[in-house]
């Protein structure tokens, strides 16, 4: 057989190829000799040899897809939470082993390189992780199914703390990444924006909106490659970096207006400049809508164009693509898409909104009503006005519809219209992503059934068989395979290692529950990541952590939905009964909070400050006797997720029951073996279901009771608080000033928000059987085999948890997108 | 900005060298074209082969060329290069003007019998 001249010898994964391509990259491409090198160049050399490995992949992959003629899916998403990347490609590739024994020969210890690594931490929270998460499953599944999102040069702010209040540092993430990524100038695009619409008519007559007087951008791809478990599927994640729509204007430049010129630049770079810090949406800030309209033109012509390489016309595009839109960020695909059909491909309208119903899908992730998108018509006429008057079209449209369904309803109409009238008008993305979309889905089973009555009801009642539920899952390659290599290899060693990729067959592990040796197996790997976090803690806080003490952790976004507060209030309750009631806890305890608060969000930036206060306190004093400890860990990020979530033992997922749609750190922790307190709200439901109720601690009012309470007004704080004794000791403590004396009056704001104005998010409601609960966990983590069966329990039934599960279920219902496998 | 003019037959072939129209060429650009179109009773054919990047204010003049002839002449345009022709398209100035793929077809359609 001849040999193929077009492609290169193909590379071998063995330790000495390894090394060799190590040897290389250090040499040939960053030009070191191996006696100059640090760890840094290591790393570099490293992901390099790597990325040969994932091209090679990718490249294989491209053409298995373009053989298939398969259907591909877009993940549109203004966030992707990656955290490092190249642990878990030397995972999926195959080759963790092999590279360890090359390193291991040059002397190089692989976990010194791997620490060289930061985070791309392109996302807030759940829903950026989500949108990572599900890109490693897409491509372990063999899906062809790609992220588009931007490049954006900052990413989350870093977390110093400093006297107990956090401190927001910029995290200029690219200066520090490694070469994992392809930037590809050569399938860049020429974006519009800004300007005004001339009304005239075209040659035939007709009414024709012309789009004068815009400003360009530029959106520069760049691609990180993606690999599934296995390696012989690599995916991409395409980021759009902004450019002007040259480095400089030449001309200016020439013509003596430097400044000017660099101007210009330095104004349309801003778009991919930086990430907005807040995990719930971002109102009025026009460079957001920028942002998101960025991404959704990017995108929307890179997807086009690939499309009209193998079609003529866009008859088959609902075939051949399919966009989901990651809450309403990238809403504006609806109306950008339509643009697209009806201005530059000139199809009808009617066959154009088809297309798009047919091609889009949307998932919502907030019940929060505050949180809906929304766009004051006047900003989006001015950033994007042949949009705003496609979207009044569709409107109108729309509308007509609704009113042929329940005439003289004027109410309803009000209600459903993509344009909120008062009392500034504004366009509602949700609604246009409803609209426009042949799918919504919730994130939960119980988050999917607010969102039909409680959300948007007049839209489930116009399109019923449009709703959907997608609970949410984590990849168990990186929350299970790569952070708790411990646990791991236990569970291969007992079920074998078909979890990896099924993660229902830790159902195997059934039986092992009450087995002592499995048991005491488990408690040994608990402890070792334990220990592991006692370090990061020491390293990061200086705060000594007894290792016997139980680990109660709380990683999340700090919200007040979220609920921090009702945790440290258990704490000072806990606190007093210690050091003023005399009562020794059962089981010593230490309380681990991380977290970052949105910039601008003052009052959870007060529950960090309150945290460290409370912890400062309890912490110095001696009548404590080391039975509780509060310690908060700075920088919560992906990378430091995987060193908390091995080592918990216990879970606090304790939101006010039907604010959270889901929730996935709780399904991670679980699947590390912890134990998780919660409310009944998002997929806690499910996870009761799945566990057992004696396997889990469920406490607190539910999201029927609590609506009832606040329709009725019934709920009355100031009641509780002078019935409960423990209520008001706690309250009173915040108001004498007994966790800041030097700062008097700093915490009554939570005596105010919690007594006086109503307690929104019904903290003294829970606040008993909160506490009460901690008690049982107390008498029950005592009891060794049964803490650890319950523990063994959580792993063994969480299979329904994956992010594989999820998205065959999105593949399946909404995308009707099949694999396509080597 | 460097522009060639051609008289062939009764039309006014006009070419610009220059591989970018944005606003600071976008002056010149306009009133060079007044100058050879004059009182705007020609046939035109602007011949767009050489430029790579248009921005809105190169479209703009191109559009006030349309107002200049109203009535009198007409414009045509040929040989716009993919990423001119995605902003004409994006932006619906392509259904304004007689579009041809190259000055040949555009020269054959306007002046069938030549």
């Amino acid at each position: 057989m001849a040999k193929n001249c077009n492609t290169p010898t193909p590379l071998n994964n063995d330790p000495y190829s390894l090394k060799d391509s190590l040897l290389r990259h250090l040499r040939y491409t960053i030009g070191k000799e191996f006696s100059d090198k640090n760890s840094r160049d290591i790393y570099q050399a490293l992901t390099l040899a790597v990325r040969d490995r994932l091209l090679e992949k990718l490249l294989q992959t491209e053409a298995r897809y373009q053989k298939a003629n398969a259907k591909r899916l877009y993940y549109l998403s203004m966030e992707f939470l990656i955290g490092r990347s190249l642990g878990t490609n030397l995972i999926n590739l195959g080759i963790f082993d092999a590279c360890r024994t090359a390193l291991s020969e040059l002397g190089v210890d692989i976990e010194e390189v791997r620490e060289q690594e930061t985070d791309a931490a392109l996302g807030n929270g759940g829903l950026g992780r989500l949108a990572a998460c599900f890109l490693d499953s897409l491509a372990t599944l063999d899906y062809p199914g790609f992220g588009y999102g931007i490049h954006y040069e900052y990413g989350l702010f870093r977390q110093e703390i400093n006297n107990g209040y956090q401190k927001e540092k910029p995290d200029h993430w690219l200066s520090k990444a490694g070469p994992l990524q392809i930037e590809r100038k050569d399938e860049s695009c020429i974006i519009p924006l800004y300007g005004r619409i001339e009304h005239g008519v075209d040659l035939n007559g007709a009414y024709n909106p012309m789009w004068m007087d815009w400003r360009v951008l530029v959106g520069v791809p760049h691609d990180i490659p993606i690999a599934g478990y296995g390696g012989t599927t690599v995916n991409y994640l395409r980021l759009y970096a902004a450019k002007p729509s040259s480095d400089f204007d030449i001309q200016i430049f020439n013509a003596g207006d430097y400044f000017r010129a660099v101007e210009q630049k330095i104004a349309s770079e801003t778009v991919s400049k930086i990430l907005y810090p807040s995990d719930t949406v971002v109102f009025g800030k026009e460079l957001r809508l920028v942002q998101e309209y960025f991404l959704v033109a990017c995108s929307l012509r890179d997807i086009t164009r690939r499309y009209l390489k193998t079609h003529e016309s866009f008859d088959a595009f609902p075939d051949c693509v399919n966009i989901q839109m990651n809450d309403t960020h990238p809403a504006l695909t609806v109306a950008e898409l339509m643009r697209i059909l009806i201005d530059e491909e000139s199809v009808d309208w009617d066959t154009a909104w088809n297309i798009t119903q047919k091609t889009l899908a949307y998932t919502n992730h907030t019940l929060l009503a505050e949180a809906l998108e929304k766009w004051p018509v006047s900003l989006f006429e001015h950033v994007l006005p042949r949009h705003l008057q496609i979207i009044f079209e569709i409107n109108r449209r729309f509308l007509d519809g609704i009113t042929e369904l329940w005439p003289d309803d004027t109410d309803r109409l009000r209600r459903m219209s993509l344009i909120e009238e008062e009392p500034e008008k504004q366009v509602r993305m949700a609604h246009l992503a409803i609209a426009g979309s042949h799918s919504v889905n919730g994130v939960s089973a119980l988050h999917t059934e607010l969102v039909k009555t409680s959300l948007v009801p007049d839209f489930y009642a116009r399109w019923p068989e449009r709703f959907n539920n997608k609970t949410n899952g984590i990849t168990p390659r990186r929350w299970l395979l790569k952070s708790n290599p411990l646990l791991s290899d236990l569970l291969t060693e007992v079920v074998g290692d078909a979890w990896i990729t099924d993660l229902g067959k830790l159902r195997d592990l059934e039986p092992y529950a009450d087995d002592p040796v499995c048991i005491s197996q488990f408690r040994k790997i608990k402890q070792v990541n334990k220990e592991r976090l006692i370090q990061t803690i020491y390293d990061t806080t200086h705060i000594k952590i007894n290792p016997q003490s139980m680990f109660d952790i709380q990683a999340k976004r700090i919200h007040e939905y979220k609920r921090q507060l009702l945790n440290v209030m258990r704490i000072v309750h806990e606190y007093f009964r210690i050091v003023e009631d005399g009562v020794t806890p059962v089981v010593p305890k230490t309380c681990i909070f991380a977290g970052k608060a949105a910039p601008g969000y003052w009052a959870a930036k007060q529950i960090i400050k309150l945290i460290h206060n409370v912890g400062s306190v309890i912490n110095k004093d001696r009548r404590v006797h080391d039975t509780l400890k509060v310690v908060f860990i700075p920088d919560y990020r992906v990378s430091l997720a995987e060193k908390m979530i091995p080592a918990a033992e216990l879970s606090e997922q304790i939101s006010t029951a039907g604010t959270e749609a889901s929730g996935t750190g709780n399904m991670k922790f679980a699947l590390n073996g912890a134990l998780t307190i919660g409310t009944l709200d998002g997929a806690n439901v499910e996870m009761q279901e799945e566990f057992g109720a004696d396997n889990i601690y469920i406490f607190g009012l539910k999201t029927a009771e609590l609506l009832e309470m606040k329709q009725s007004g019934a709920y009355r704080p100031l009641d509780n608080y002078h019935q409960d004794d423990n209520i008001r000791r706690v309250m009173d403590a915040f108001w004498d000033n007994r966790f800041c004396p030097h700062e008097p009056g700093l915490f009554r704001w939570i005596y105010h928000l919690l007594l006086e104005k109503g307690d929104p998010y019904f903290h003294i409601a829970d606040f008993p059987s909160y506490c009460q609960t901690h008690e049982r966990i107390g008498q029950e983590y005592q009891q060794i085999s049964l803490w650890n069966q319950k523990s063994i329990l959580n792993v063994a039934r969480i299979g329904k948890f994956s992010s594989d599960r999820t998205i065959h279920e999105y593949a399946r219902d909404i995308w009707n997108l099949r694999p396509v496998h080597p | 900005m460097k522009i060639e003019t051609d008289q062939i037959g009764n039309v006014l072939v006009i070419t610009p060298y220059e591989t970018r129209i944005d606003a600071s060429s976008a002056a010149d650009f306009k009133s060079q074209l007044m100058e050879r179109i004059g009182d705007g009773s020609h046939h035109v054919i602007l011949d767009l082969s050489q430029i790579h990047f248009i921005d809105s204010s190169g479209l703009g003049v191109i559009v006030s060329l349309l107002k200049l002839t109203a009535g009198k002449g007409d414009i045509s345009l040929c040989a716009i290069q993919e990423p001119v022709m995605s902003l004409f398209k994006m932006t619906r100035m392509d259904r304004i003007f007689h579009l041809y793929p190259s000055l040949a077809k555009a020269l054959a359609a306007i002046t069938p019998g030549a």
